[in-house]
């Protein structure tokens, strides 16, 4: 044997080592891969039930997709410090991307646009329209209070007087779905008002309960689910002393549902929250992965009265499907 | 076909004959081995292949009986509580005296767990009695829902419905449920009389859930549950489904018959296990993605292929190293053997090697004894040939012809009677010298000199005997007269001259002898002004045997001048003539320029 020969023979195997370990990389260093990702949702609230919706859907794109979700709320509604604060914190714990519901669109401006320097950040429901190519996952709001609108004239209800409920206007989605109901309401009424709603469910309760006692309105038109609610807690509340109006919203609580259901609310407008946060997962994994197609997602919605709520498609969209 | 298999052979064997032994060891076992081993490697990774294939199946239709077992159970327990309550309880009761409520809620209770709620409806769809929920919603409108509907029109079945939100009952809290409804219809006795009412019985969706969710199916494999329309009653990924972010292929798995199909579904290879649940006409639908099974083959193929290369690699290494431990003294023997064709027999005995097997031992060992004996017998056939030939030498050299002799003396006696005494003692004299040079002390070698005085005495007898009818001229170049020579090459050739060109010469014959040096070899030529002949002749003399007119001359041939000098010097050195018709004949000795002392030491030399 001589000594190329040998050298030839360790060469090849070694050859064969190095291929083996080639082959094998998958198994080896597959843990590492594995790592699953870490994203945080930072919702604009309190932890309350229209949170579940969307919390499922989250979970559900956490399990297929290997993400290990942080789902935080804030201590009072709409708080954009608390927001901007717990981003930071949340970057600083190492999240891979944020998905975040921007509470105000002007004082999460900068800080979102500072955290997208080191990892994605999708906006769901709302977003903030002067940073360009944020990913956001919604429905077409403007499209929701349009169609919401229309089924309000379409039940002949433009006849009274009109009050839309504000609430959370510094909330993109708000003021899109705000300006759809307006784009349709604003051609065929000219008695349209306005009443300031607190975040507090309580303090909303009460000043709906209020304003319903003191002055008379025949349509009102809520634009989030926790105004809905609290508008339709005083209205049942109120039914028995003989108030009247018809009451409109967007956004689901099962409160808004069995409110719906025994038609003290006229008719709803839900978008799909379990798309909702499903879609968010998923477009804060594409953009991690750097996969990201740059169009923003859009989400559909229904627009449901108690007679068509139990049809099989909006029964699936306004109740979870509790697995 | 047989034609072309047997050609093939041909030439593979034509080809390996024409290689090395090791050659063709290491390609024929490597072959084997390499057809050994992707025969068994691929003949493995097939069984496994399939068999992993038929685990796969048989897993899936083990796992769907499972569930379809587990599945039969949950439901005969919720036809029994259907059953009970009918049998046991509406069967019984006079609704017009009878409160069924109290039973109803023990039923309820007992079995909590698997339901939503008991209710039984009258035809009209008022709740006659219901758990643990009584108040009916105003909008619900029992009339109009499936369950009702199905129970009514078929009144002999039980139906399950597919999932849905249970909107029966005012819940305070506000809970919507999903559930699989078990409707049938019954017969209510009130006062007496028969009518007809429906028994529903709520089930919680999650009891379905339960038995379908903890199924493990691989991967990524999972069960999924259709009615015979294909709509979805159980998925694990149900609410991505309702909100059409996934998509399963329910309306064509409907139509599936029981047992094992392959589907491609949104570009993913499945494997499909259908089963049909007894009574519902459900279906259980195992999916197993195709890719579960086979991500192992991807993975086992490379191993397959990596063992199988890496085996092949360590056989050829160990191939070659085995043959050349075979064939490398095979080999040593054959450059041995070759050696010896090319006639290098002494070297032999080094260069014959021992090493290798048994049987190449032996060989060689046969083969260095077999040389040995060859040599022997070859110094043995040298020794006696050159005796042989010294012997002849000897006998030729001391042959000086005895009518030489005869005429010589013969002369002397004539020369002495008529009183030419001076002559007499000249010839004589010339004699004696020639016979001491002839003698020479047993010598062969002499030098230059005393050859041409021996030929300078042969010519003085001569030259009395033929009474001058020649002349002769004896030169040397001074630088040659020491050199040697082998004795006896002169005259014969003097004798020639005188014998074939003087003899029957009219005129005076002249015969020249020069002795000199050129290009550092010696050159005798013996040349005569005779009667000559031409070339091819005189070429043919030298091939002559000895002369056949013995008694005239030495009887020494030229032949037999050229093979002494040849014997001595090398074949480089010899007797050349050259003659032409009328002019003469000149005998061209050519030897090397070498004197006695040298050749003695270079004799030294060879034979140390």
């Amino acid at each position: 044997m001589t000594k190329k020969k040998m050298l030839a023979f360790i060469l090849i195997l070694l050859a064969f080592v190095v291929s083996f370990l080639i082959l094998n990389r998958d198994r080896i260093f597959e843990k590492k891969n594995n790592m699953p990702f870490q994203i945080s949702v930072i919702t604009r609230g309190k932890s309350t039930e229209s949170w579940t919706t969307i919390k499922q859907g989250i979970d559900q794109a956490a399990k297929d997709m290997n993400v290990e979700v942080s789902f935080v709320t804030l201590s009072t509604e709409n708080n954009s410090q608390e927001q901007i604060s717990l981003m930071q914190r949340e970057i600083t714990n190492g999240a891979n991307a944020i998905v975040i519901a921007p509470a105000n669109s002007t004082d999460l401006k900068q800080p979102i646009e500072k955290a997208r320097k080191s990892i994605p950040v999708i906006t769901m429901q709302s977003t903030i329209d002067t940073i360009k190519d944020l990913p956001y996952i919604s429905c077409d709001n403007y499209q929701l209070g349009s169609a919401l609108a229309e089924k309000i004239v379409a039940d002949k209800n433009t006849d009274g007087r009109i009050v839309i409920l504000r609430n959370s206007m510094n909330c993109s989605n708000i003021h899109q779905r705000y300006m759809g109901v307006i784009s349709v309401l604003g051609t065929v009424s000219k008695n349209i008002e306005y009443w300031d709603i607190p975040d507090d469910p309580q303090e909303a309760y009460d000043t709906a309960k209020g304003r319903l006692q003191n002055q008379k309105a025949a349509t009102l038109i809520a634009l989030d689910g926790a105004t809905l609610e609290a508008v339709g807690k005083a209205e049942r509340d109120l039914m028995k002393s003989g108030t009247q109006v018809e009451i409109y919203g967007l956004g689901r609580t099962n409160t808004v549902v069995s409110l719906l259901e025994s038609q003290v609310i006229k008719s709803i407008g839900v978008e799909n929250e379990y798309n909702l946060g499903y879609l968010s997962i998923q477009s804060a994994v594409d953009n991690i992965n750097k996969k990201s197609n740059g169009s923003n997602t859009k989400i559909n919605f229904a627009i449901v009265d108690h007679t068509n709520m139990y049809s099989s498609d909006n029964q699936r969209l306004l109740f979870p499907f509790v697995q | 076909m047989h034609d072309k298999i047997r050609s093939i052979i041909d030439k593979s064997k034509h080809f390996l004959q024409k290689r090395s032994l090791q050659f063709t060891i290491s390609i024929t076992f490597t072959a084997v081995a390499v057809i050994g081993m992707v025969i068994v490697g691929v003949s493995l990774s097939m069984r496994f292949i399939s068999s992993s294939e038929k685990m796969a199946s048989a897993s899936s239709t083990r796992m769907v009986d499972q569930v379809n077992f587990n599945l039969d159970t949950y439901l005969r327990n919720m036809l029994r509580i259907s059953d009970s309550m009918y049998y046991r309880v509406i069967k019984n009761a006079d609704l017009a005296t009878d409160n069924i409520s109290g039973d109803m809620s023990l039923l309820y209770e007992t079995n909590r767990d698997l339901l939503i709620s008991i209710g039984v409806f009258s035809s009209s769809g008022k709740v006659i009695a219901a758990e643990p929920l009584t108040q009916l919603k105003s909008s619900s409108g029992a009339v109009n829902q499936d369950w009702f509907i199905n129970a009514s029109r078929k009144i002999e079945n039980c139906h399950f419905s597919t999932p849905h939100v249970q909107n029966l009952f005012v819940d305070p809290d506000n809970k919507y449920r999903w559930v699989v409804s078990l409707s049938r219809s019954v017969e209510l006795t009130n006062a007496g009389s028969i009518a007809h009412g429906v028994l529903l019985v709520d089930m919680n969706f999650s009891g379905i859930e339960q038995i379908c969710k903890n199924v493990d199916l691989g991967e990524s494999g999972y069960i999924y549950l259709i009615d015979g329309n294909g709509e979805i009653i159980y998925h694990p990924r149900q609410q991505l489904i309702y909100s059409n972010l996934a998509h399963e292929n329910n309306t064509v798995a409907a139509q599936y018959d029981d047992g094992n199909h392959q589907e491609t579904f949104e570009g993913q290879q499945r494997l499909v296990t259908v089963k049909t649940a007894g009574y519902t006409g459900w279906k259980i639908i195992a999916v197993t993605p195709t890719t579960d099974i086979t991500s192992d083959y991807y993975q086992i193929k490379i191993f397959a292929l990596f063992f199988i290369f890496f085996a092949i690699f360590l056989l050829i290494f160990v191939n070659m190293f085995l043959s050349s431990r075979i064939a490398n003294p095979i080999k040593e023997l054959e450059h041995s053997v070759k050696d010896i064709e090319k006639g290098k027999l002494s070297d032999v005995d080094i260069s014959v090697s021992s090493s290798g097997s048994y049987e190449v031992q032996h060989l060689s060992k046969t083969i260095r004894s077999m040389v040995n004996q060859l040599r022997n017998l070859m110094d043995d056939i040298v020794v006696e040939q050159e005796s042989k030939r010294k012997s002849e030498l000897d006998a030729l050299q001391s042959q000086i012809n005895p009518h030489f002799l005869y005429n010589t003396l013969d002369s002397i006696i004539w020369m002495i009677e008529n009183e030419r005494y001076e002559g007499a003692v000249t010839m004589v004299t010339a004699l004696a010298r020639l016979f001491r040079i002839s003698l020479s002390k047993g010598k062969n070698l002499i030098t230059v000199a005393d050859e041409l005085e021996h030929v300078r005495n042969y010519l003085t007898i001569q030259k009395i005997r033929y009474k001058n009818k020649f002349c002769y001229d004896i030169t040397a170049e001074p630088g040659v007269l020491e050199c040697a020579t082998i004795k006896l090459i002169v005259q014969p050739l003097v004798e020639n001259a005188i014998y074939h060109g003087m003899e029957f010469m009219s005129g005076d014959g002249e015969i020249n002898i020069k002795a000199y040096q050129k290009e550092n070899d010696l050159f005798i030529d013996i040349i005569d002004n005779g009667l000559g002949m031409p070339q091819e002749q005189a070429d043919a003399l030298l091939l002559e045997e000895t002369s056949k007119e013995r008694g005239k001359g030495s009887g020494i041939g030229l032949k037999n001048v050229m093979e002494r000098i040849q014997l001595y010097f090398g074949n480089e050195y010899g007797l050349a003539i050259y003659s032409e018709p009328d002019e003469g004949t000149t005998a061209r000795i050519h030897l090397p320029m070498k004197t006695l002392e040298q050749l003695d030491l270079g004799k030294e030399d060879s034979t140390k």
